[in-house]
């Protein structure tokens, strides 16, 4: 009876759990894929506590600091100083040798 | 040939989109501050004339970190991602006679970046969607029937005991350090940034699905990190 692409209601390993556990944070779940992983927390502990680990998390990251916050943003989006500085210096190196053949 | 004059005239006039390009932004995203930090971390700045940048060290300044984060999004590593841009602008540098000004500059140089990505996923012989596979296979968090390999423990603290305690930043902040650069980026910008699934996909370029398995993984992965470097360090070595 299961349609293509839905879960299944009482044969959920634990990955697919897991799956819907940290979709259950992004989105509305199915009616169904909501069954489904009460009904596998309900018998499994390993999920159950996944699921209330990365809703701590979640919730610890809504205070995370101001001034980690800053370092993270910062860190994750820029080439790194030595890296600009390696660059620079190939591209006039390149170019030297451009005006001298 | 005058290019002391050029130089002189493109810098007044770069110098001018770098005063107002940030203020238009800021004006566009105004009203929530997580708006704003997406459109200063993710735009990429109004494009000036080729001509206007003849001076290559001025391309590393100007695009540099827009390229970075375009690669950084599509490869597991972060000194790849560096590796990637560098090649882009060397390649850049020696065909920059055929650019010949129907895209913007910047558009330009994300063409070539694509290639090389391209080119490094065929030089080692899988694709994106394998490689990412394999990273989190080898830590393996279920084993072939889909259990768990190590099942969870179970953690102590609120989010307030957390939260003030400075340690926990640190260690969380090795554990994001520790994740492929992609999954890391999914990550903060929803769980940092609270960026809803469709802003996250559109600033990146991945389908909500995609996106999904990304942080189901990012989640896995820093889970583990976290249980191996706090929750169960912190009682004392008890594992």
């Amino acid at each position: 009876m299961t349609e293509p692409g839905s879960v299944s209601l009482l044969q959920l390993s634990c990955c697919e759990a897991s799956r819907l556990a940290s979709e259950s944070l992004d989105r509305e779940l199915t009616r169904r894929e909501r069954w489904a992983l009460r009904i596998h927390t309900c018998m499994c502990s390993a999920c159950r506590r996944f699921l209330s680990q990365v809703s701590l998390l979640r919730k610890t990251l809504t205070k995370t600091p101001e001034s980690w916050r800053e370092h993270w943003q910062a860190r994750s989006v820029k080439l790194s100083t030595q890296r600009r500085e390696t660059i620079k210096r190939l591209l006039f190196d390149a170019s030297r040798n451009d005006a001298q053949s | 040939m005058n290019s002391e004059a050029v130089r002189k005239h493109s810098r007044s006039f770069l110098g001018w989109q770098e005063i107002f390009g940030p203020s238009f932004r800021l004006i566009w995203g105004e009203g929530l501050a997580l708006t704003r930090w997406l459109n200063r971390s993710m735009s990429v700045q109004p494009t000036p004339k080729f001509e206007q940048l003849r001076d290559p060290a001025k391309w590393v300044d100007r695009y540099g970190d827009a390229l970075l984060r375009y690669a950084a999004a599509r490869v597991p590593s972060h000194e790849l991602a560096e590796d990637l841009v560098q090649d882009t602008f060397l390649a850049a540098f020696r065909y920059r006679a055929k650019f010949d000004g129907q895209c913007a500059f910047g558009t330009w140089l994300v063409s070539i970046l694509r290639n090389k990505i391209a080119d490094h996923y065929r030089k080692s012989g899988r694709t994106l969607e394998i490689s990412e596979e394999v990273i989190v296979d080898a830590l393996k968090p279920f084993d072939a029937k889909g259990k768990w390999s190590k099942s969870p423990a179970s953690w102590r603290g609120t989010p307030d005991q957390l939260a003030e305690n400075a340690e926990f930043w640190g260690v969380l902040h090795d554990c994001l350090g520790g994740l492929p650069v992609h999954l890391a980026q999914a990550f903060q910008m929803r769980e940092i940034g609270s960026a809803s699934i469709d802003e996250v996909s559109k600033l990146t370029g991945v389908t909500p699905k995609n996106l999904a398995v990304r942080l189901h993984r990012a989640r896995l992965l820093l889970r583990s990190c976290l249980e191996r470097k706090w929750f169960c360090k912190e009682s004392g070595g008890a594992s």
